[in-house]
């Protein structure tokens, strides 16, 4: 059923409505916290929040100004950030990242999902958790869900020049980080 | 005609379309003539393609657990669907009954000093102002701190910043009078003499006008493209709240 129709049923109050969209937004709005939050547990409680409060205040919803998915990444984002704050979660810096042999273990994934990751794979990730969130939340919206810059403006609150200059610099902070450790690795290796 | 290699930041800039035409134009007419360029942004376009590749899969791959499921959230959209109500909404109450204070306190306010004709002589301009730059200041802050996790632009918005819009542009007037008196009492302690008073406070009135109308005007077309955003309620906090700090400055000084 599209997701126009959903949103109308649920608005009318159809239960069924409400609980078809939560399911074909579950996953996406937890994979986009995952990628902010950087642990499950609070990837859960953001995208669960984010959900209940975007089925809750859907009459807010606007949908000749914004497409809901992008309206839900913004609450995500929103959510995600409050965690953040509220939690302070500790910042990880390069040196200190790099002093520890990249085993960011706080940030990332589990034991078992970690196995199961190519090593490429997880310097990305790693090398995700030391971006600022402003710069995390630009580049994981523009690669992984694949938003316009206007969207990413959209959902993170600030104008499009902002959105592309993070986008730009996340990028450029991601490939320094990773060749400063593919070199670093490539020191050890010939010591 | 580009002339030099491209730099890292020019590369990135092509690569993610964030260039202006023309400078997209000077670029391409360079990567025609420059084979070294070339490589470099084919170089970081693989890089990029990696990157981005690597992202998707390390998040693709999460899935969230069981217990993040509907039957969770179902109670509370039932229970909050059977009682809601728009005005016992926390994110609209508050700013509501912040502004209506700063409002109904600035109308108390400017009756007061109409009444007691502080526009024309130096009279006392009561408490009736600093409350509602105070309530003001409130909201202001309050809705800063909201837009770092507010999610939809609600309507109230407007009405919120209309009214701190004119409440900084009348405390604006009020705090051009204390500015004034304040201007008077500094030239008759310095000099002694009341005569050179007049002009210096005429002086330090035009300098506070020019300032007064140049922070309302602009001020006005920040918020008009900026309504909402964290941006929009920093610029009206800073402004509240320098004026809150004019209005208690005769305080200070006695």
């Amino acid at each position: 059923m599209k997701p126009e129709v959903l949103i109308e049923r649920w608005r009318a109050g159809d239960e069924l409505a409400a609980e078809m969209i939560y399911h074909q937004h579950r996953e996406k709005t937890f994979r986009l916290a995952y990628g902010l939050l950087g642990n499950t547990e609070d990837a859960e409680e953001a995208a669960q929040d984010a959900l209940s409060y975007a089925l809750l205040h859907i009459h807010q919803f606007d949908d000749r100004k914004s497409q809901f998915t992008t309206w839900l990444y913004r609450i995500t984002v929103s959510r995600s950030r409050d965690i953040l704050r509220k939690r302070r979660l500790p910042a990880y810096s390069l040196s200190s990242w790099l002093r520890d042999g990249h085993n960011a273990t706080d940030f990332r994934p589990g034991p078992e999902q970690r196995t199961e990751k190519k090593e490429n794979q997880n310097s990305v990730w790693d090398a995700l958790q030391i971006l600022s969130p402003d710069l995390r939340e630009a580049i994981i919206l523009r690669h992984w869900s694949g938003c316009t810059y206007q969207e990413i403006a959209e959902i993170t609150n600030c104008p499009m020049k902002t959105a592309q200059s993070r986008v730009r610099l996340a990028y450029q902070k991601l490939a320094h980080i990773l060749e400063t450790v593919d070199f670093q690795q490539t020191a050890e290796e010939t010591r | 005609m580009k002339t030099t290699h491209l730099n890292p930041d020019e590369l990135t800039g092509f690569i993610y379309s964030t260039l202006d035409d023309a400078q997209r134009e000077v670029m391409n007419a360079h990567l025609m003539d420059c084979p070294i360029c070339r490589t470099n942004l084919a170089e970081q376009e693989a890089r990029q393609r990696q990157i981005s590749n690597d992202l998707k899969a390390a998040l693709n791959f999460a899935s969230p657990s069981m217990q993040m499921n509907y039957a969770a959230i179902a109670p509370r959209l039932q229970n909050a669907r059977a009682g809601w109500n728009i005005w016992l909404d926390r994110t609209v109450l508050v700013p509501t009954t912040l502004v209506l204070a700063g409002f109904i306190f600035a109308v108390l306010g400017l009756w007061h000093a109409i009444s007691q004709q502080a526009f024309t002589t130096s009279q006392p301009l009561g408490v009736f102002p600093t409350l509602s730059c105070f309530f003001l200041a409130l909201a202001s802050v309050e809705q800063s701190d909201r837009s770092l996790s507010l999610q939809p632009r609600r309507a109230i918005t407007w009405g919120v910043t209309l009214i701190l819009w004119l409440g900084s542009a009348f405390i604006g007037l009020l705090d051009l009078l204390v500015l004034r008196d304040l201007a008077i009492m500094a030239v008759i302690a310095m000099d002694g003499r009341n005569a050179t008073a007049g002009p210096i406070a005429i002086i330090a009135v035009i300098l506070g006008a020019i300032l007064y109308i140049g922070v309302i005007i602009g001020g006005a077309e920040y918020h008009f493209k900026n309504i909402g955003l964290p941006g929009s309620w920093k610029l009206f906090s800073i402004t509240l709240l320098g004026q809150l700090f004019i209005l208690i400055l005769p305080y200070l000084i006695r």
